[in-house]
């Protein structure tokens, strides 16, 4: 059990207290820990059909065996609920600093249980354990939480240690893409868990850790640190492009391989990407790399704008925070048919202040566009010309939306409720109510089934298939064909899992061209838990298969697993093609031992001691 | 940065036209260009995206056909 | 005499250098509160400040003594600045003992700089 703390902090806030319990290693060896532990305990004491904003949703805070240890790239955590925006199981994943922390409190965890009665916010400093009034800054943004929850520590060395996840305006008023922002600009963004948090009316967490993390041999640890540095300093990728232009880096080779959306994904290719590409924000608004906890990549950005014309509410000359990502580029980018990198940057800052996902408030702002360029959503609802391209649109309606102020009242609701109020579902791009990434699979055909299938809706980071199918990074496919790309997606799907569940981030995997034996080796070093891999791959395995139970009781079905009608119809992409998902969606349940409707078979289930 | 310094002259925003001879291949544009053959990692040809190899350097191209070549890049 | 140079320019705030520190130092266990060299960011500047519990000048003191810290003798001078109210961070979280940078022995081998990606920590004579 080292590597691990073995202990989970269980917070009940309708009673106002909390007790801290052991871990059984038992429970924990088949699911490993992060995304698999959390969604195991969501399995176990959640009914999947629970309206995600009563009382009796749970909200879980989950880190993995090598979170905080050192290996590289190992700061990420995961939120686990279930959903409001799609009433999926909701497991959003966030690195920085505040996943390491609570491992040095000494928690792997945080199991939060009923709602406060008033603003609270959870105070960790190693065992003491308090809830305390959030009732002074309620309201407040996530950036003014922290610095408030800082202001008030008489002690100014301990406020410099602590860190803060906290939700801003959005997930207050319980916008279902409202996201958890930890170390002021890093989020556990999609599937709207900060939402979920506000119901619980639970502002914030602060903590901070002075204890140790175990390691049993500290000799073959370092050992398998270095050598994945090494890896990691030798990946293309991850030595050269992500250090130096960030995410971003993506935007001109997606563009030239003609699947960036464009205009709410009416179009694949965007004439000016150049202007909002990695390479441009390198050249201009780039203060410095910044890197997550043990981070040798460093791929986030601290940048600076100054473009008063498009500040849009009247605030000051100057801003400065981090980001724009490669999703929250294109999206707010090329999907709204903006390159105004300044305004884009603006947007993403308000998103991080707000505690909103940038990648579904920017599709749902695409969505807006296009409604409103087809007259379908009015000007008088708007209040504004929402035409795309228009940059002061993007940032009121942002802003709008973080506050719930107009038509920023639906917008909040995410894409899909908007489409659907004003009569065209159909203009919502995404899958299970979740906004999709800037990938547009009319293109990279493994995308389309990957978007389908993924147990959280529409998602990148479940099955990052780019990395064959554009990038090439280890083994180059071809992106337009569908053979073969079933079990293509399967494999990245549970690796993903695993990744997931121990705490590294997946750009490890980019590096390690998805490999088991490069995570094994750092668990192993790490835990001494001696997993082989087919017994990580069953975890992969195990977890999606979980996940989708969870699904499935939540009321979703087959039918769930499609994509919008544009990328099933609409020929784009390179060759002019559609999405073609039928071709590979029953290889693909047949892979995964599912029965034609996408329900794991008896067999199946007890194989992976789910049964 | 430095993979700018091989565009031509005449080139504007990260584009160039370049004239090769008739049946002329990739692996001549990297030549023309001055770009060791080794240097990039991947090149897109009309939107398809071909990874980099031997066999894609001997593809011939054709009139009118954009190419889009890239050093190391990827993750979103 | 061995120095350690930083460059705050090249720091992306990672703080390997303090997981790596405290992994060196102690048996089998990382807590980078237990780190001799901090990570600190400076959010209106946009960056990153390391501070390292090193030598300090030779200055006047009325209370030069040596001290031993797990079986190595220090010059009490060398330690004016680890254990200062103004650098608080030099000390064990848990015993209240100052902490000490050494450059991991002799001859020396700073971890830190071993696993700095970036190059802000490098070694240099004086």
């Amino acid at each position: 059990m080292e590597a691990w703390m073995g202990k989970i902090l269980r917070v009940n806030l309708s009673y106002g207290d909390y007790h801290i319990e052991e871990i059984d290693p038992d429970y924990l060896r088949p699911y490993l820990g992060g995304r698999g532990l959390g969604s195991k305990i969501l399995y176990d004491e959640v009914d999947p059909q629970v309206d995600p904003f009563s009382p009796e949703n749970k909200l879980i805070f989950m880190t993995g065996p090598l979170t905080g240890t050192g290996a590289p790239c190992s700061s990420r955590y995961m939120v686990i609920t279930k959903s409001p925006l799609s009433g999926t199981i909701a497991c959003s994943n966030s690195g920085g600093f505040f996943g390491p922390e609570l491992k040095f409190a000494g928690y792997d965890g945080i199991i939060f249980e009923g709602v406060a009665d008033e603003p609270v916010y959870l105070w960790i400093n190693d065992d003491e354990v308090e809830i305390r009034s959030a009732a002074e800054f309620w309201g407040k943004t996530t950036h003014e939480t922290e610095d408030f929850i800082r202001a008030k520590i008489e002690n100014k060395y301990l406020a410099k240690e602590i860190r803060v996840a906290s939700i801003g305006p959005a997930g207050e008023k319980l916008s279902r893409i409202a996201c958890v922002i930890n170390d002021k600009n890093r989020a556990a963004g999609r599937s709207g868990v900060g939402a979920v948090m506000g119901s619980k009316k639970l502002k914030a967490i602060a903590v901070r850790g002075t204890g140790k993390i175990m390691l049993p041999d500290k000799e073959a640890f370092h050992k398998a640190v270095l050598h994945a540095r090494d890896v990691i300093r030798a990946g293309p990728v991850t030595g050269e492009a992500l250090p130096a232009y960030g995410t971003a880096v993506l935007v001109n080779i997606i563009n030239e391989a003609k699947i960036l959306p464009t205009n709410n994904w009416q179009v694949t290719y965007f004439e000016t990407a150049n202007k909002i590409a990695g390479e441009t924000i390198a050249e201009t608004i780039l203060k410095r790399p910044k890197g997550c906890f043990a981070c040798p990549i460093a791929c986030g950005r601290l940048t600076e704008i100054s473009d008063p014309q498009n500040t849009g509410m009247g605030s000051p000359k100057y801003f400065k925070g981090e980001g724009p990502e490669y999703e929250t580029v294109e999206l707010m980018g090329a999907s709204c048919g903006i390159d105004n990198l300044a305004a884009i940057t603006k947007a993403n800052y308000l998103c991080n202040e707000m505690g909103m996902d940038t990648i579904s408030a920017a599709a749902t702002v695409a969505t807006a566009m296009e409604l409103y360029e087809k007259g379908y959503l009015p000007e008088k609802d708007l209040g504004l010309k929402a035409n795309f391209g228009n940059a002061d649109a993007l940032i009121i309606l942002t802003e709008k939306m973080g506050k719930r102020e107009g038509i920023g009242d639906i917008m909040a609701e995410g894409g899909y409720r908007l489409a659907e109020q004003y009569g065209h579902p159909e203009l919502f791009m995404g899958v299970k109510k979740l906004e999709a990434p800037a990938y547009d699979p009319r293109g990279v055909q493994s995308m389309g089934l990957q978007y389908a299938t993924s147990n959280r809706g529409a998602c990148h980071v479940r099955g990052y298939a780019i990395a064959n199918e554009i990038l090439g990074v280890h083994v180059k496919t071809d992106p337009l064909i569908t053979e073969g790309k079933a079990e293509m997606v399967k494999t990245f799907q549970d690796i993903t899992a695993v990744i997931d569940s121990s705490g590294l981030c997946l750009f490890v995997a980019l590096a390690t061209n998805f490999l088991y034996e490069e995570i094994q080796s750092l668990i192993n070093a790490a835990s001494g838990a001696g997993y082989t891999v087919d017994e990580l791959v069953s975890i992969g395995e195990r977890i999606s298969n979980l996940e989708r139970l969870f699904n499935l009781k939540a009321g979703l079905t087959k039918a769930d697993d499609t994509l919008p009608k544009r990328l099933l119809e609409e020929p784009g992409g390179p060759k002019g093609d559609v999405c073609r998902l039928n071709e590979m969606l029953p290889e693909y349940y047949q892979l995964r031992g599912w029965d034609e409707n996408g329900v794991p078979t008896t067999d199946k289930l007890s194989g992976l001691g789910l049964q | 940065m430095k993979f700018k310094q091989y565009l031509p002259a005449s080139s504007s925003d990260g584009k160039a036209m370049v004239s090769l001879k008739d049946g002329g291949t990739l692996g001549d544009l990297l030549d023309t260009l001055g770009i060791p053959p080794d240097v990039p990692k991947l090149v897109i040809i009309n939107g398809i995206s071909r990874g980099v190899s031997n066999t894609v350097n001997a593809e011939t191209l054709t009139d009118g056909d954009v190419v889009a070549i890239f050093p190391p890049s990827g993750g979103g | 005499m061995i120095r350690l140079k930083i460059d705050h320019g090249k720091c992306t705030g990672c703080q390997e250098c303090e997981t790596a520190c405290s992994m060196k130092h102690y048996t089998n266990e990382v807590n980078p509160k237990k780190s001799r060299i901090r990570v600190f960011e400076d959010e209106e500047e946009q960056r990153f400040f390391l501070i390292i519990a090193g030598p300090t000048t030779t200055a006047e003191c009325t209370s030069k003594f040596d001290v031993v810290i797990a079986g190595q003798q220090y010059d009490g001078c060398t330690l004016c600045r680890s254990s200062c109210p103004a650098r608080p961070w030099f000390t064990e979280p848990d015993t209240g003992v100052a902490l000490k940078c050494d450059f991991c022995g002799d001859p020396p081998d700073p971890h830190c700089v071993k696993v700095c990606e970036k190059g802000a920590l490098s070694i240099m004579e004086i």
